[in-house]
C-alpha cells in the first residue's frame, strides 16, 4: 500500500480503503483479484445484441446519465451493484449446476462459493463508505437499506427457487420478481438517491428497472429453453422454476402433463426426452405466451421511464436496453430437428 | 380464465384463433376475461403478424438459440 490517502481522489481513497480492509484481513491476491475485478469503469455502455448481460452492467452510469447527475457517489453504486450482480450469478450457477465461465470454471465449488461471499463483503464494505464520496449520512443509510432489503428478498426468491417441486405460473412469476426484478430496481433506485432525485423519480426509475429486470428473466428462461453447444438447457435440470416450464404446466391436458412430467424428468440424461419436453412446451403457446407478456412489460417499462426523466440521449440509451430484451417470433421458421 | 389460458386456446384451436382475430373484445366476454386495451392491442398485434398458427408445430424441437431470432 505505497499510495498516499490526503492525495487521492475521493474514489481512489474508497478503492483504497477496501483494499486496506482486505489486507488487514490477509487476503491473498487470488482471492482479492477476482473479487475486485471485471468492474465496469468505461465511459459508454457497449449496447451489444451478442454481450447483452454486459450491457446491463453498466445501468446506474446509464440511470444517472439519464437523470444529468455527476456524482461519484455513482461510481460506487456501480461497483456495489455489480459486485453483487457478479456475487448472484456465481452463487446462482453453482446452486443450479449450471456451466461456469472463464475464471470460475476452474475453481472448485466451495471456492466459488467463498468468493462470492468475498465479493458481497467488499460491496458491503463500499456502501459503508459512501460518506467519503460526500454522500449526506441520512441517504447513505437510505442507500445501504435498500442494498440490504433487496440482497435479502432475493434469497428468499432463490429459497424458493431452490426448494419449490413443481412452482406454478404465479409463483414463478413471484420468484422472477424477487430475483431479477428487484435487482434491477434497485439499480435505478440506489443511483436516483444517490444523486438527490425526487421520491417521485426514485419510485419511477426504479417501476422501470423492475420491467426490465422482468424482460430479462424471460429473455433468459426462453434463451435457456435450447441448448447451446457444449451447454444444457433449462430442462435438463429436475428442479427450479423457469417460465415456459411453468406454463406449460399450467395449460396443458391432463394427459399431456403427464407426459411432459415424464419427459422432463429423464431430459437430464436422455436428448430425446428432452426435445419431447421442449416440444411439448413450445406447441402449447410458450413462447406466444411469454412474448405477449413481455411486450406488457416493456411497454410498462417505457412508460416508467417517460414519466421518470426528461428526453435526453441517455434515455434514448435507456429504451433501446429494453429493446434488446424484448422477445421476438421468429420470422425464419426454423426446421425441425 | 387466466391471460396464459386464453393464449393456450388461441394456439390450440385454430377456429378460437381466427375467431379471436375476427372479435377479440366478444371472445373476452365469452370467457370472462378482462383485460387492459394495452395488452389487447399487443395480442392481436402479434398474433396477425403471425399467419399461421400451425407454424409453431414447425418450431418445435427447433436447435436455433432464441437468441438467434430476428424480429
Amino acid at each position: 500500500m505505497s499510495m498516499c490517502i490526503s492525495s487521492m481522489t475521493p474514489m481512489e481513497t474508497l478503492d483504497e480503503a477496501v483494499r486496506v480492509e482486505f489486507a488487514v484481513a490477509n487476503a491473498p491476491a487470488d482471492f482479492v483479484a477476482p473479487v475486485m475485478a471485471g468492474l465496469p469503469l468505461s465511459q459508454e455502455a457497449p449496447l451489444d445484441d451478442k454481450d447483452r448481460s454486459s450491457t446491463l452492467r453498466y445501468l446506474p452510469s446509464l440511470c444517472a446519465d439519464a437523470l444529468a447527475a455527476d456524482s461519484q457517489a455513482v461510481a460506487v453504486i456501480s461497483k456495489a451493484w455489480n459486485l453483487y450482480y457478479a456475487a448472484a450469478h456465481l452463487l446462482d450457477a453453482v446452486e443450479d449446476g449450471d456451466t461456469l465461465n472463464d475464471h470460475w470454471a476452474s475453481q472448485s465449488n466451495g471456492v466459488n462459493i467463498n468468493a462470492a461471499i468475498g465479493m458481497m463483503t467488499s460491496a458491503s464494505l463500499m456502501l459503508n463508505k459512501l460518506e467519503l464520496v460526500h454522500i449526506d449520512p441520512e441517504v447513505a443509510q437510505a442507500i445501504r437499506a435498500e442494498f440490504d432489503r433487496t440482497v435479502l428478498a432475493m434469497c428468499v426468491g432463490q429459497h424458493h427457487d431452490l426448494t419449490a417441486q413443481h412452482p406454478s405460473l404465479d409463483q414463478c412469476w413471484q420468484i422472477a420478481k424477487a430475483k431479477s426484478g428487484v435487482f434491477f430496481s434497485l439499480a435505478c433506485r440506489a443511483t436516483a438517491l444517490a444523486v438527490g432525485a425526487s421520491p417521485t423519480t426514485v419510485e419511477q426509475l426504479g417501476v422501470f428497472g423492475q420491467y426490465l429486470g422482468l424482460l430479462v428473466q424471460i429473455f433468459d428462461d426462453l434463451s435457456d429453453l435450447t441448448p447451446v453447444a457444449g451447454g444444457r438447457s433449462d430442462l435438463q435440470q429436475p428442479h427450479g422454476c423457469t417460465l415456459p416450464m411453468a406454463y406449460a404446466m399450467e395449460v396443458v391436458s391432463d394427459d399431456m402433463r403427464e407426459v411432459l412430467e415424464r419427459a422432463h424428468a429423464d431430459a437430464s440424461d436422455d436428448v430425446a426426452a428432452e426435445v419431447t419436453a421442449r416440444e411439448i412446451i413450445i406447441q402449447q403457446g410458450a413462447l406466444v405466451y411469454l412474448s405477449i407478456e413481455a411486450h406488457r412489460y416493456h411497454h410498462m417499462a417505457v412508460d416508467a421511464l417517460e414519466h421518470a426523466v426528461a428526453p435526453s440521449p441517455a434515455r434514448t440509451v435507456l429504451r433501446q436496453v429494453l429493446d434488446m430484451f424484448l422477445v421476438r417470433f421468429p420470422t425464419n421458421h426454423p426446421t425441425t430437428s | 380464465m387466466s391471460l396464459a389460458k386464453l393464449i393456450h386456446r388461441i394456439v390450440t384451436e385454430e377456429p378460437f384463433f381466427h375467431q379471436f382475430l375476427q372479435d377479440p373484445h366478444a371472445v373476452l366476454k365469452s370467457v370472462g376475461l378482462m383485460l387492459d386495451e394495452q395488452t389487447l392491442i399487443v395480442i392481436t398485434k402479434m398474433l396477425s403478424s403471425y399467419p399461421q398458427i400451425q407454424e409453431l408445430y414447425v418450431m418445435a424441437g427447433s436447435t436455433i438459440p432464441y437468441t438467434q431470432w430476428e424480429s
